[in-house]
């Protein structure tokens, strides 16, 4: 079942995670439904992306989805970085983890949710879209 | 002729002695009345001689004697009654100058004549008195002394003397004493032994023995004793004399010092041991700890890297089964995702197999030369890592366990590939060292802080995203198995050099 779109309106999701696999089936499954995906396979590669939103002034983000653990930069210190320079954009994270330790760091980071591999994708569309709606 | 001059010798022999005799020698009449003295006489009790002649024989007595001895004559007159006639005793005399002192008196009644007169030979007795008296104080002293004297016979080695001390310590009186010798108060001796022991004694070998000792008590019971045993005469005897303390107190107290300390020692004893066993039991509990994180830290390893592969196969599978008109390269795409991610998931688990149970080597001469770049080449080295490889001509081969070692080479090759994310130099190369070779993989990337560097070898010890820390761990298994070594070196921001001996082929 694919979940059906309210809006018409193209929303632009930020996908971060450093295994390539991941990014490529998130932004065909995203893509397939109707969003439009960028993808980002570091910290700072995705804050390239935001930085260049931003100087172009339109297509910001709307959401974006953050693997926790990443090389260099993990997804809560990016997230972080990410609330200087767009304070509202939702986040969920994505965790291969089962502690709640990184849990609390993210939802202290201003994540909406932090949701676990293998991701439930169900569960996960019907986020995405309550989050941009709202 | 010849019997007057017999007679007048004895005459004049008899003057000499009577004048010359060290005892003064005076006869008196039935009453009391000096007739003749000698010269020891005047001397002895000071008076001259015709002082004394025609006196009354109790001038040389002191009260009351004086005033008595008209009356013993008396006696003696009327009943024959010998008290002192030749008996001889002890009496004690008067001096003229008052003093009185200690005699020995031998009277003997002679007949001169029809006359009967008596006959007194007095040897003075002051020195012997006071010897006697000496001798008293000083057995007095001995058999009153709390230490146990015991005299025996140094051949019968029967008891001779023995002190008062000893004889109520023993329990035993003097007569059943002199029928016992040494041997039979001390019953850890035989008669031969005890023999043996004082030889060297009598031999003149030895002035003193000294012996520590259990006496036994008439009724059985026993006390511990020092002696010191010498040799000296009693009554002209050559005899033993030995000096006994009683040393039961003593002993008692020192069994019960020596008990006290070996109390205390085990006392100190069981509080190390007890310390010892908390310490142990503390031990084992970090032991267990650390067996709990360890496990912790695995299953959470092996959780992060399970489930990446899954998340990529389930997120495939969504799509598979989920995409409007996917096109058939994009399900191509995704299947062949599935079939990679899956493998991923096998590695882990075999890489957690590799790690519980690494096959024994089965070394044989491999070419490592081309066997590193089969390794390198299948490692997905992105462009912007420049590749060289620096192998000497003729490189002998080695002596490893072919598939092993490339697990080995590829762990250090992908390790070398992930330091540098923004390209860099792998330099491989290989020297020869007398009968071995020497292969480093070295990197120009992040590098290896000091801190991690003790680390870097531990299992799951990592500080990447993916992995679990194995690799290391792994790769230093193989190369001991190989008997071979692997030793690392690095530099934090510049790179890290890691080195793998293994032995030629000879």
């Amino acid at each position: 079942m694919i979940v059906s779109r309210m809006s018409d309106k193209l929303h632009r999701i930020l996908i971060v995670d450093d295994d390539v696999d991941i990014l490529a089936n998130l932004s065909d499954i995203l893509g397939d439904i109707g969003y439009e995906t960028v993808t980002a396979s570091s910290g700072p590669k995705a804050l390239e992306k935001i930085d260049e939103t931003n100087v172009s002034g339109d297509c910001r983000f709307d959401l974006c989805l953050v693997d926790f653990k990443m090389p260099g930069m993990d997804g809560v210190e990016l997230l972080e970085l990410i609330r200087s320079k767009q304070p509202k954009l939702p986040a969920i994270m994505i965790t291969a983890y089962a502690g709640d330790d990184g849990d609390r760091r993210a939802l202290a980071a201003g994540t909406l949710e932090v949701m676990k591999k293998p991701v439930d994708i169900k569960a996960l569309l019907g986020m995405i879209d309550e989050a941009i709606s709202s | 002729m010849n019997e007057l001059k017999d007679t007048e010798l004895l005459l004049k022999t008899l003057e000499a002695i009577h004048d010359g005799a060290v005892d003064a020698i005076l006869t008196i009449t039935e009453w009391g009345i000096i007739e003749t003295v000698n010269s020891s006489t005047e001397s002895l009790f000071g008076y001259s001689r015709s002082e004394l002649i025609g006196s009354n024989v109790s001038m040389l007595m002191p009260s009351p004697y004086r005033d008595e001895h008209d009356a013993y004559l008396e006696s003696y007159r009327n009943t024959g009654l010998k008290r002192i006639i030749g008996i001889g005793r002890e009496v004690v005399a008067q001096r003229k100058d008052g003093t009185i002192f200690p005699m020995h008196l031998a009277v003997s009644e002679v007949n001169v004549g029809e006359r009967r007169v008596f006959a007194g030979f007095i040897r003075d007795h002051t020195d012997l008195k006071k010897y006697e008296e000496q001798q008293a104080s000083l057995g007095r002293i001995i058999e009153d002394s709390l230490n146990e004297v015991f005299i025996f016979d140094s051949e019968t080695l029967y008891f001779i003397q023995v002190n008062r001390g000893a004889r109520q310590n023993l329990g035993y009186t003097l007569q059943e004493l002199n029928k016992l010798t040494p041997v039979d108060i001390k019953p850890e001796y035989t008669l031969d032994q005890f023999r043996a022991w004082i030889r060297p004694l009598l031999a003149g070998e030895m002035e003193k023995l000294e012996l520590s000792a259990v006496h036994v008590r008439k009724d059985g019971t026993t006390y511990d004793v020092d002696i010191n045993l010498q040799v000296s005469t009693y009554l002209s005897k050559p005899v033993l004399v030995a000096i006994a303390l009683d040393v039961t107190q003593r002993r008692i107290a020192e069994r019960l010092l020596k008990r006290q300390q070996e109390e205390m020692q085990d006392e100190l004893k069981r509080q190390v041991e007890a310390r010892t066993a908390e310490l142990r039991q503390a031990q084992s509990e970090l032991v267990l700890n650390e067996k709990f994180s360890m496990l912790g830290k695995v299953s959470g390893g092996i959780a992060h890297e399970i489930r990446n592969p899954l998340n990529a196969v389930k997120t495939s599978a969504y799509f598979l089964l989920n995409a409007k008109n996917p096109s058939p390269e994009k399900i191509r795409e995704h299947l062949e995702r599935i079939d990679r991610q899956v493998s991923i998931a096998d590695n882990v688990i075999t890489a957690l197999s590799d790690v519980a149970k690494l096959p024994e080597a089965e070394r044989s001469p491999i070419s490592i030369e081309s066997l590193i770049r089969d390794v390198v080449a299948s490692a997905n080295i992105e462009a912007n890592i420049q590749k060289v490889f620096k192998f000497p001509d003729k490189l002998p081969h080695v002596m490893a366990d072919e598939h092993q070692i490339a697990i080995a080479f590829r762990n250090l090759v992908r390790n070398a590939r992930d330091a540098m994310p923004d390209g860099g130099t792998l330099l491989i190369e290989a020297r020869v060292e007398g009968d071995r070779v020497v292969i480093s993989v070295i990197d120009t990337g992040v590098g290896i802080s000091e801190e991690n560097l003790q680390k870097v070898m531990d299992p799951l010890f990592s500080t990447k995203a993916r992995g679990m820390g194995l690799g290391l761990s792994i790769t230093q298994a193989i190369v001991e198995k190989n008997l071979g070594s692997l030793e690392v070196e690095s530099n934090e921001g510049k790179g890290s050099s890691f080195h793998i001996t293994l032995k030629s082929e000879s």
